[in-house]
């Protein structure tokens, strides 16, 4: 019997992707700076890599069934937009996000970062679905102490 | 990418309408099965008190292992009429979740 968890409970996952720069040194993109979250809602947030993304993403845009999406411009100076897409997946549901710099480039591979919020009614359907999308439960990458 | 399964309720008001105004989320040739306004509120306060409100929409709920939207119509909410979307992964958990909320089955969403 699943336990079901209360109102008052954090009954979600949130993961930002991090991805290192061209010299493959520092992670200057992390999706909690840009949209700090809530931390009392979460039961976690976990910081992924790019690969731990880029993975999920392409399991749950193939297997999930889409909700939603949104294309917000951020700034038109600076040509950014927010892509969100929702989804049901494994009876949970999942919120994608994702920064691109370019208007011009739409893959999830070009993305500056993105995050991934998972939401279920039981705890043991929460780690189903991160489960299955293979993405830890623990941060994955650290990232470096402030300057 | 699978098929999505909805079911849509809405209550008081004329179902061309409405679908009119919902018409970014219902596809063509659908429109919603018409509930009481008793209806529509039992359901919106059963989500309401069992759902998990997800963040990032306003009236968005995960219940019973599907989505549900509810849509407050500006013209019809001093009267608490609105509509209901039910989305889910299959047609046996949108029916499920009708049935949990009291929710009629034999209207199809087509009609």
């Amino acid at each position: 019997m699943n336990r079901k968890i209360s109102n008052g409970f954090k009954r979600e996952y949130f993961f930002s992707a991090l991805k290192p720069d061209e010299e493959g040194k520092n992670y200057s993109f992390d999706g909690f700076e840009i949209f700090p979250p809530p931390v009392s809602r979460y039961k976690r947030l976990i910081r992924i890599t790019g690969e731990d993304f880029l993975r999920a993403y392409a399991q749950i845009t193939a297997e999930g069934i889409c909700i939603s999406s949104q294309t917000s411009p951020c700034s038109e100076r600076e040509e950014v937009d927010l892509v969100g897409l929702d989804f049901l997946y494994n009876s949970s549901f999942i919120t994608m996000k994702s920064l691109f710099k370019t208007k011009r480039k739409r893959d999830a591979e070009d993305a500056s970062f993105a995050t991934i919020r998972i939401t279920a009614e039981t705890e043991e359907k929460l780690n189903s679905t991160a489960g299955r999308l293979n993405l830890p439960l623990e941060t994955r990458v650290e990232l470096p102490p402030a300057a | 990418m699978p098929d999505i399964y909805r079911r849509y309720y809405a209550a008081e008001t004329e179902a061309r309408d409405l679908s009119l105004r919902l018409g970014q989320f219902i596809p063509p040739n659908h429109l919603p099965a018409h509930i009481s306004l008793e209806l529509f509120r039992s359901a919106v306060s059963e989500v309401e008190k069992e759902g998990i409100h997800l963040l990032s929409q306003f009236s968005s709920y995960l219940y019973n292992s599907t989505n549900i939207v509810i849509f407050y119509i500006p013209r019809l909410s001093s009267s608490g009429g609105g509509a209901l979307m039910i989305l889910g992964e299959t047609q046996d958990k949108v029916d499920d979740t009708a049935r949990k909320l009291n929710l009629p089955l034999e209207i199809l969403a087509s009609n």
